[in-house]
């Protein structure tokens, strides 16, 4: 009888030892992640892609030479583990890592990727892209095996920002060569993932790829799932009802209801784009250098911002280059024509014109920020009497009227990597007029030198020196009205950890020195 | 009766060719070059005409008409710009989701609103004919979206019972994939289902008003009967073409439906196209929407003819 006893008691024991352990063994780190996103992935071809929305599902699959480490500050080795650039900035060797190996397909083996690959990979891109993303690559020299060398047609110091996008993966070319035009839809790279389901509009799944050539690399969801939801309402109900773990964007309505709410988190990015108006610098009222400052000194950009985002998800921008890039300016105000309505009356009758007899016209795209931004610059401008029409076209048209300087405004919104270069050239150099950047025909030679010397050193700090000179003469200008800055947002469940946002917004998951992971206890 | 069908038949060729006339039209007139919203901002004027060249942009107009309509009777309707796959194919790939959301809407629609209707026509002028006409009214006057964004909040984040985004999978079971559709469908009946109970009740009272159904009552037979046997099978006649002409109704719907509960259907694809000016998948898509409804139209007539034999006498045929 005891001795039942004791074998009940032992087991009892035993059982709830056992528990205990169930209790403190490590979180579950597979599992899968769902995100949200509100645009759709329309090819998964590198080469071409035109849109930040397809770059965060190809990340899955593809890898690049570098990328940026996970709070977005310094560009780290990933397929190359090191490099070097000649002084004149026009030649840069890549060391690719040994043992990197392709997806298995029925078409290769899962090789090893090689320098070969790497030729093969940017000429392709250098020949298809629509973006020309690689413009100023000339051609590839395959040295040895591991080594890489990219000869450029001019000195480009922003090349490696160029490298961290996925437009720059490198791919096997028995996939590439054997789909064809169709290689999208069977995407093949190095990457952690491989795609499993693509139903089109609705979502894409990616699998972990467990022969994945580096395992400590290797990131823990075993499946990531891509929704795509338009509709921002439906998107954040999908969010509170535990549909999708992670959003790509969210609204500035939905800031203090996702907050608010015990099992999610809102997490901010420093911001890597920039909003304005862009005044005609070729024909029209804005060619009056007076009229441009009139517009400065009637409009204030903080009420505006203020409007605009009253849960903070964006703020009153005073300079092209954004804070979230390194080439930010926190002086940028200095350059600044400060808000003054005194001043603009004055200026309207130092034109000779009585209030209603100056009329502008500000065109805009069906975006609803941009709209409601352009609204409230035509209300200031009237308080001073200048007569605004705000006119709004769906993309398409707007494209071309912004980028054939037939606007004599227009609003321009800009997202990039966070090297300045990408800011300051494609929006004021005069060799992207005509192109939507540049579209009112801005030109000042002085501008165009700093851009190209700030893109012929490789020092840093020095390529910031030129930028900043850059912005004194754009601001000095005054063609272009910054607006705000948009932070990016992402919706998070609190029971995502290790989550880093981009500046663009769009969710990455994991990367050299990362992973986040779907955690169901906490 | 096979020379109506026939005649029915041939009556849609130049229906359709007037659609398409209309939409290549529209897609001429409405601003903004397809090339410049492809090719991004960062395309030169070269590889903008090298685009317009290769997808003969350059020719007159009637040229390029001619060329689309030859094409569209060899069963191609091009590639799409924005997805670079065949028109066609994009079109077989979201128009199931689209079909199947309008027809279960139509049945729901249906089952609901026929016994709606003939329960107020028995009770004509009572307080459960009021409740139904009132119910009815405010069905066919509120808004898709809200209809959506109400059963959201109630069965998904109060109840949290059923999903409200995007399609099931297979692999995750049945129920996965039904699941997916209840409340869209059950937003998109909502309106559908007041048209066709008043439709019902006004028709079964039209009927029970008739000489014969007085007859029926004098001889002695059982409400029910006479119900049943005499009323019901006349007074379905026109709602059969009332729930025809809602498939059609039902497709329009679907766009917004499928915008607020994130399913890839053809109405998304549309918009998407029309807002990049993917002209030959706009084209592609409304010739094939136009098809479905003239398709849907023309066995509503058939059915109609069917069931009521004053029709097929009238096309002179038997």
């Amino acid at each position: 009888m005891k001795k039942r006893r004791f074998v009940f008691l032992f087991c009892l024991l035993w059982l709830g030892f056992s528990f205990a352990g169930l209790a403190a063994a490590e979180p579950s780190k597979g599992g899968e992640i769902v995100v949200g996103t509100d645009q759709n992935t329309t090819t998964m071809d590198p080469a071409m892609y035109q849109d930040a929305a397809s770059s965060q599902t190809m990340i899955n699959v593809y890898e690049t030479l570098v990328i940026y480490d996970a709070e977005y500050k310094d560009i780290i080795p990933y397929l190359a583990e090191s490099w070097s650039h000649t002084d004149d900035l026009r030649e840069w060797t890549f060391r690719l890592r040994k043992g990197v190996r392709f997806h298995k397909t029925e078409n290769q083996p899962g090789r090893e990727m090689t320098a070969e690959d790497v030729k093969y990979s940017f000429e392709r891109t250098l020949k298809i892209s629509p973006m020309k993303r690689l413009f100023m690559l000339d051609h590839v020299e395959v040295v040895d095996p591991y080594t890489a060398k990219l000869v450029l047609n001019q000195p480009f110091a922003a090349l490696l920002a160029v490298l961290t996008d996925v437009g720059s993966a490198v791919i096997p070319k028995e996939d590439a060569e054997k789909w064809g035009g169709d290689f999208s839809q069977h995407p093949v790279g190095t990457g952690p993932y491989r795609m499993t389901e693509w139903v089109k509009d609705s979502h894409m799944t990616f699998e972990r790829y467990n022969d994945y050539w580096n395992r400590e690399w290797l990131p823990h969801p075993l499946k990531v799932t891509y929704r795509y939801i338009v509709n921002k309402t439906a998107m954040t109900t999908a969010l509170l009802s535990g549909q999708v773990h992670i959003t790509r964007e969210v609204l500035d309505q939905d800031v203090k209801k996702i907050s608010d709410n015990a099992g999610h988190r809102v997490v901010k990015g420093a911001p890597c784009n920039v909003y304005a108006f862009y005044m005609n610098a070729t024909r029209g009222p804005t060619t009056d250098p007076k009229v441009r400052e009139l517009f400065f000194r009637a409009v204030d950009v903080s009420q505006i911002a203020k409007a605009l985002f009253p849960n903070g998800s964006g703020e009153a921008a005073y300079g092209p280059i954004p804070p979230g890039s390194w080439g930010y300016n926190p002086d940028v105000r200095s350059f600044y024509t400060a808000y003054d309505p005194a001043r603009a009356k004055e200026l309207l009758a130092e034109l000779g014109k009585k209030p209603g007899e100056l009329k502008l016209r500000i065109t805009t795209s069906e975006d609803e920020r941009r709209k409601k931004a352009a609204i409230i610059a035509q209300a200031m401008l009237k308080k001073v009497g200048v007569e605004v029409e705000v006119q709004s076209l769906e993309w398409g048209s707007f494209m071309g009227v912004a980028s054939k300087a037939e606007a004599d405004i227009y609003a321009i919104g800009w997202t990039w990597y966070p090297d300045p270069f990408f800011y300051v050239y494609y929006m004021f150099h005069s060799e992207k007029k005509g192109s939507y950047g540049n579209g009112g025909a801005y030109n000042n030679p002085e501008v165009d030198k700093l851009i190209d010397l700030g893109a012929s050193v490789g020092d840093q700090q020095a390529r910031t020196g030129h930028y900043r000179k850059a912005e004194e003469l754009i601001m000095g200008d005054r063609y272009y009205f910054p607006l705000y800055h948009m932070y990016a947002m992402n919706g998070v469940d609190n029971r995502i950890a290790d989550f880093h946002p981009t500046p663009q917004g769009s969710v990455r998951l994991f990367g050299p020195d990362f992973s986040s992971y779907l955690n169901p206890d906490s | 009766m096979g020379r109506f069908a026939l005649k029915r038949f041939l009556q849609m060729i130049p229906t359709l060719f007037f659609v398409l006339l209309v939409i290549f039209s529209l897609m001429k007139l409405i601003p903004g070059d397809p090339a410049l919203t492809l090719l991004g901002p960062e395309a030169s004027p070269s590889d903008v005409a090298a685009f317009r060249e290769e997808l003969g942009l350059n020719k007159p107009l009637p040229v390029q008409f001619l060329t689309y309509l030859r094409n569209v009777a060899r069963g191609d309707l091009g590639r799409s710009l924005i997805y670079r796959t065949d028109v066609l194919t994009l079109i077989a790939e979201r128009l199931p989701t689209t079909l199947v959301l309008s027809l279960c809407a139509l049945s729901i629609a249906i089952l609901l609103g026929v016994p709606l209707g003939i329960f107020a026509s028995i009770h004509h002028n009572g307080f459960w004919d009021m409740l139904i006409t009132v119910l009815a009214l405010l069905g066919v006057s509120v808004p898709i979206f809200w209809v959506g964004m109400l059963l959201i909040v109630v069965f998904v984040l109060n109840l949290g019972l059923l999903p409200s985004v995007g399609l099931g999978s297979w692999d995750k079971g049945l129920w996965n994939v039904v699941s997916h559709f209840i409340l869209p469908s059950c937003a998109l009946a909502f309106q559908s289902v007041g048209t066709i109970a008043r439709f019902t009740r006004s028709s079964m009272l039209e009927v029970l008003r008739q000489d014969y159904i007085r007859t029926a009552h004098a001889k002695g037979l059982r409400s029910r009967l006479i119900l049943e046997r005499h009323a019901l099978r006349n007074a379905l006649i026109p709602v059969v073409t009332v729930a025809g002409l809602q498939l059609g109704h039902l497709l329009a719907g679907a766009v917004l439906t499928e915008s607020i509960f994130a399913l890839p259907g053809l109405g998304k694809l549309m918009v998407d196209a029309i807002m990049r000016r993917d002209f030959l998948l706009v084209q592609g898509e409304v010739l094939v929407i136009a098809l479905l409804y003239l398709l849907v139209n023309f066995l509503v007539d058939l059915l109609y003819a069917l069931l009521n034999p004053k029709i097929r006498k009238s096309f002179g045929g038997a």
